[in-house]
Formats: structure tokens, C-alpha cells, sequence
């Protein structure tokens, strides 16, 4: 979808978005989607809408509430482009010959977070739009107005009001479909889902990750069996999307040149290679941990009990637990960019009401699933052709959840309280009792299918921000000189994230882009 | 809120603790160090902890009853544990890199979740 809009003339040429006249002004929505008004985004479950104001002359632009579905503009003197793809605004932005520069902050938040969070991307031309706004453009400037709302908790709130919300969306899912395919780890979040569609006796089949025979062999099944003990206990049938080496190489290729950003998370690829065995429309257990509270609130709630003066910012960054801590290896100007990502985090914390554990269930309902989870899952549905739907995580579920006071969803150290409360007497013990583990991916054996060139960092080095010596440290002579086994995770894991970003960086910026200055 | 290192590594050595206890890495790793009385205590208050470290035999008797009262309960929720032994001789330095190791577990290799927070 990419709309472009000629900013004197207001001629609006565009592809994949359905138009509509009303009121004088002309709305492009994406595919099915009805906006009454843009304000209306703020109760929309699932699109994308732009409206042009010719008369005004103003265009506004934005995404559904939780922000299932990515959006992103660029904007130069002359137009204003909105689409999904970043990889396609960046080819108006060097059509109309604007330079891209790639933005060092951002980076350094690649690096922390593991993605580059909603509201901006890694060049300093092209922003992804938050959720929960609406974004105007007039004379010559784009601004952001939030559609925020906080939820009041009420005491009288029950867990039978949210479990009634969301047996009603899976009715709504599966009531447009023949049949979905589940896409289900043997965690609580996804086999909650499959036991929900069992119960009503909706037709549906199972999809989980496997391995391929050579990965199995050298390192084991990951959570195979819990799904199967969810296939089995339902009656569904199970297929395995089967991530080997050489799909591994595949996948990655595909994810690394298209995604929205680069992502060094196991879960991204994951869901490529699930997409890519589902029939129609899959269906995730996403909104388990944002809505419902996970365990991984504890390190902040931890720390935070330890010393209540820390710097939320710090912990924040911390508590990604990816690198933000090597930044100062990374980047020549690491300690400077600590600073910047603390301030960032810090502002983000400082968004939301409440207390600490408040502040955070809005953050991962809000800014982590709008900014990683849903494009997770958006992207993999759009190249392989399949719908997405995430009931656990649909606005009616998310409001009535939040309504209940955070004590029932979350108490150091259990989470998913609600879900645990609605499932434990209907879910095999097995399912409820399992440790946590989240999607397992053995990056260690991973990263060795990287064809050499995918080494040749030269775009990243041109940069002139990275450490010469990260470069070694993340080379294919480093990945030789350790067997799998003894390679550290962390290890692997920053190969991963330098391998991606390389890949990425040259597959939307063509090598050209220069660091700002 | 009762709130607590979710990797409690049980020792009464005071210079053990206070070198441990400031580190960032324990910090990363949600652990600290506790006394077995402190343990003990903790256990009492309803703590559910995720790994237990005994150092040199410390707060054996605490990871016993845990296991007599999980076992008389059908084996819910009982911790990871873990016996480590140091000499006399052991640098402190050395002492926490074995504790970290060992608190590390699953998350150095890789199989726990990686985006933390809540997610």
C-alpha cells in the first residue's frame, strides 16, 4: 500500500488502498476498512486510513489503536508518501532525489531494544507512525496528536467479563473462515487460544516450528511436544513448519530485506516460516504477556524495589537484556549514545499514568506490541499472502483487561494471573505447569548459515559510527574459531544483529544512505 | 508487593555478599545474595524463587523442607537448586563468575524468552 500525494496540486496517486469521497474530503483506507473520521482510529481494531482535506488543505493520516498494522510516512518539500513498506518510501524519497541519512540514535536503540521502536526508523527521512495518534500534515509540517486514553480500573471488574471478550472475538475469527491454522508454541498464550477454538468447535488446525531433521539432531525438539499434547488433547491436527538451515537462509533473506526494521529477535523469523505454512489465516496467542503480564515485568519490579532512585530510563534499557550494556564496544560515540537511550526510555516511561507496574503493562500493550509484536506478524502474513488475527490482544479484549486492577493480572513474580485464573482447570497440567521458555531458536547454529557475503559489512563500516573492532568480533573468523556448542548466546546473538542490519540497510537504502550529520 | 531476588544465592560471607550484591551482572540476572536466615525467612513469607544457589552446603536445611513441603503438595512451583563448593583459596572474582554461570543457565544459552519485560 503506498499512497503519494502531490503537496501543491494535491494529486494523489496510489496503490492497494480503497477510496472514498464524503464530506468533501476523500479517505484511502486499507482494504475493508470503513473511517467515519480520522478521530475514529482511536476505537478502529485492525487498518490503516488516510484523509485528504483538499479545502483545508491538510492530510491526515494513522493506524488502528493498538497498531496491528504498520504504518509509515515520509515527507519533502513537495509530497508527503504514506505506506506500509519502508523499502518503498525510501524508493520515492531517492526518486525524488532526497538523500537518506541513517540516524545514529536509532541505532543505538536497534542495538538496546532489539528493534527500532514505533515513531521513528532507522533513516532520519522516514518515520513509522506510532499507535494510538493521528498524524496531520499542513503547510509544509507534519504533526503528531496522541489518541491516548487511559483505562480506569474498577474494582468491580471480572475475569469473566474479559474471558467473555475474548470468547467473543474468536467467535467473530472464526466466523469469517472456513477454518484457521493456530499458530501454537504449547505455551499458555497460544494453546489458550486452540482450547478456546476446541470448546466452541470451530474448525482449526495447528501450526508449530520445528527444526528440520539436522538442527533436531544437534540440538532437540524445543517446545514440539506441548504442542503436540495441545493437537492431541483437541483433537486438531498438527503440521510442523520446519525452519532448517537452508530455510533459515531463505527466511532471514526475506525478513532482513522487507521487514519493517531490523530485528534481533528469534520470534521474527519464527513467524515467517509459520506464515509460510499457514492456509488462510493464522491465528497467535499475542497479548499473553503485553496484557496479561508476563513474568518479564520482574527485572524492572526488582530493581526497582532494590533502588527506587534508579533511572527508570537505565533499567528500562537494560531490561531488554540485548546490548545495551556493549554499546560502548559497539559505537565510537557508545557513552554518549547510552545517555540518548536512557533519555528516550525515560520520556516513554514518563507517557503513561500509574505506578511502575502500570506504566508498564501500557508500555508492552502500547509501545511493544505496536512497534515489534504486531509487525512480527503483519509482514510474514503480507509476503505469504495470509490474514493475522490476534484475539488476546483484540481493543476489546485489552480494555476490559486493563480494567481489572493490575493485582489480579500481576503480582512479583506471577504473571498472567487472569489467563492462569480462566485456563488452569481446562488446559492439560503439562501446559500449565511448563516453564516458560518463549520461542526457542538456536541462533548458535543459526548464524553459520550465513552465506560470506552477508559478512561483507563495508555499507556498515562506511558509516563511520561502529567500533573497528566489533567488526572482528562478529566476523566469520570469529564464528569459526568456536564450535556452536561453546559459542556464547550473546555471542551469536550480536553476529545475528549485525548480519541484519547489514542486510537490511542495503535492501532499503541501496548502500547509498550516509550517516546524518 | 513482596519482592525478591528471583536467583537467591544463600552464603553468610559478608565480603561474598557485598561484592555480589553490587555487581551489575547479578543485577541483570535478578540475584543476591542471602543468609540462610534471610532465606528462611523469605521462604516463610510466601517467596517463589526460581533458582536457589547453596554455597559451601549454606541454607541446606531451608532447600530441604522446600522440597519435603513440594513433595507432601504434588511438586508445584519448586525452585531450581543448585550445590556449589569453593576452597578456602578461591578469589571472590572466581566465586561469582561460578554463581553467575550457574544463574545464567538457560538464559546464556539462549532458551529463555529474549525481549524482557513483560513480553
Amino acid at each position: 500500500m503506498l499512497f503519494k500525494i502531490d503537496l501543491r496540486s494535491f494529486e494523489v496517486e496510489q496503490q492497494g488502498w480503497d477510496a472514498r469521497a464524503a464530506n468533501g474530503k476523500t479517505f484511502y483506507t486499507s482494504p475493508g476498512l470503513r473511517l467515519a473520521s480520522m478521530a475514529s482510529l482511536a476505537d478502529c481494531p485492525a487498518g490503516q486510513g488516510v484523509e485528504v482535506d483538499e479545502r483545508a488543505r491538510t492530510v491526515s493520516f494513522g493506524r488502528d489503536y493498538l497498531g496491528k498494522h504498520p504504518l509509515a510516512y515520509a515527507s519533502t518539500e513537495s509530497h508527503l508518501f504514506v505506506g506500509d513498506e519502508v523499502s518503498e518510501l525510501t524508493a520515492c524519497l531517492r526518486a525524488s532525489g532526497s538523500p537518506l541519512t541513517v540516524s545514529e540514535p536509532a541505532l543505538a536503540l536497534y542495538f538496546t531494544a532489539g528493534y527500532v521502536p514505533q515513531g521513528i526508523t532507522l533513516y532520519d527521512q522516514v518515520h513509522t507512525c506510532e499507535n494510538v495518534s493521528c498524524y496531520r500534515w499542513r503547510e509544509g509540517r507534519v504533526s503528531q496528536t496522541s489518541l491516548f486514553e487511559p483505562i480506569e480500573i474498577s474494582g468491580e471488574q471480572k475475569v469473566s467479563t474479559v474471558a467473555e471478550s475474548i470468547r467473543e472475538e474468536v467467535s467473530r475469527v472464526a466466523a469469517r473462515r472456513q477454518g484457521v491454522d493456530i499458530w501454537c508454541s504449547g505455551g499458555l498464550d497460544s494453546s489458550s487460544m486452540v482450547q478456546e477454538f476446541h470448546e466452541q468447535a470451530f474448525p482449526a488446525e495447528l501450526v508449530t516450528l520445528g527444526y528440520g531433521s539436522d538442527m533436531t539432531v544437534k540440538f532437540g525438539r524445543g517446545e514440539a511436544s506441548y504442542a503436540e499434547q495441545m493437537a492431541a488433547a483437541c483433537d486438531y491436527k498438527l503440521r510442523y513448519a520446519e525452519l532448517d538451515g537452508a530455510r533459515f537462509r531463505e527466511l532471514h533473506h526475506r525478513m532482513a530485506s522487507g521487514h519493517i526494521s531490523p530485528v534481533i529477535d528469534n520470534c521474527g523469523l519464527a513467524k515467517y516460516a509459520l506464515a509460510s505454512l499457514t492456509r488462510d489465516c493464522a491465528v497467535t496467542g499475542e497479548g499473553g504477556d503485553p496484557v496479561f503480564g508476563g513474568v518479564k515485568n520482574d527485572f524492572m519490579v526488582y530493581n526497582y524495589s532494590r533502588d527506587p532512585k534508579a533511572p527508570l530510563g537505565n533499567l528500562y534499557a537494560l531490561a531488554h537484556k540485548r546490548f545495551f550494556g556493549f554499546l560502548k564496544d559497539i559505537f565510537r560515540r557508545g557513552e554518549q549514545l547510552q545517555d540518548e537511550v536512557r533519555a528516550y526510555f525515560k520520556r516513554r516511561i514518563d507517557r503513561y499514568p500509574g505506578d511502575l507496574v502500570r506504566k508498564l503493562f501500557y508500555l508492552n500493550a502500547i509501545d511493544k506490541q505496536g512497534g515489534m509484536i504486531f509487525p512480527e506478524a503483519y509482514y510474514p502474513a503480507k509476503r505469504f499472502g495470509i490474514e493475522v488475527e490476534h484475539p488476546l490482544t483484540s481493543l476489546q479484549v485489552y480494555r476490559e483487561a486493563f480494567r481489572l486492577p493490575d493485582a489480579r493480572r500481576y503480582v512479583y513474580p506471577r504473571g498472567k494471573l487472569a489467563l492462569l485464573e480462566l485456563y488452569r482447570d481446562r488446559l492439560p497440567r503439562s501446559i500449565i505447569e511448563r516453564k516458560k521458555s518463549g520461542t526457542i531458536v538456536p541462533i548458535q547454529h543459526y548464524v553459520r548459515e550465513f552465506p560470506e557475503q552477508a559478512f561483507d559489512f563495508a555499507p556498515l563500516r562506511n558509516l563511520n559510527v561502529f567500533s573497528e573492532k566489533i567488526f572482528d568480533a562478529v566476523g566469520p573468523a570469529a564464528l569459526r574459531s568456536t564450535a556452536p556448542e561453546q559459542m556464547p548466546y550473546k555471542a551469536a546473538l550480536l553476529t545475528y544483529a549485525f548480519v541484519t542490519l547489514n542486510a537490511w540497510l542495503t535492501a532499503t537504502g541501496k548502500q547509498d544512505a550516509r550517516l546524518s550529520a | 508487593m513482596l519482592v525478591y531476588p528471583l536467583k537467591a544465592v544463600v552464603t553468610s560471607n559478608p565480603e561474598l555478599s557485598s561484592a555480589y550484591n553490587s555487581d551489575s551482572t547479578s543485577m541483570l540476572l535478578t540475584s543476591e545474595c542471602l543468609t540462610p536466615e534471610a532465606l528462611k525467612e523469605l521462604v516463610a513469607q510466601g517467596a517463589q524463587f526460581e533458582k536457589i544457589v547453596s554455597t559451601n552446603g549454606e541454607g541446606e536445611e531451608v532447600i530441604g523442607e522446600l522440597i519435603m513441603s513440594a513433595q507432601s503438595q504434588g511438586m508445584d512451583g519448586l525452585p531450581q537448586f543448585e550445590r556449589l563448593f569453593f576452597g578456602d583459596g578461591e578469589s571472590v572474582e572466581s566465586i561469582m563468575k561460578q554463581i553467575h554461570g550457574a544463574c545464567a543457565g538457560d538464559e546464556a544459552r539462549g532458551m529463555s524468552s529474549n525481549f524482557e519485560v513483560s513480553g
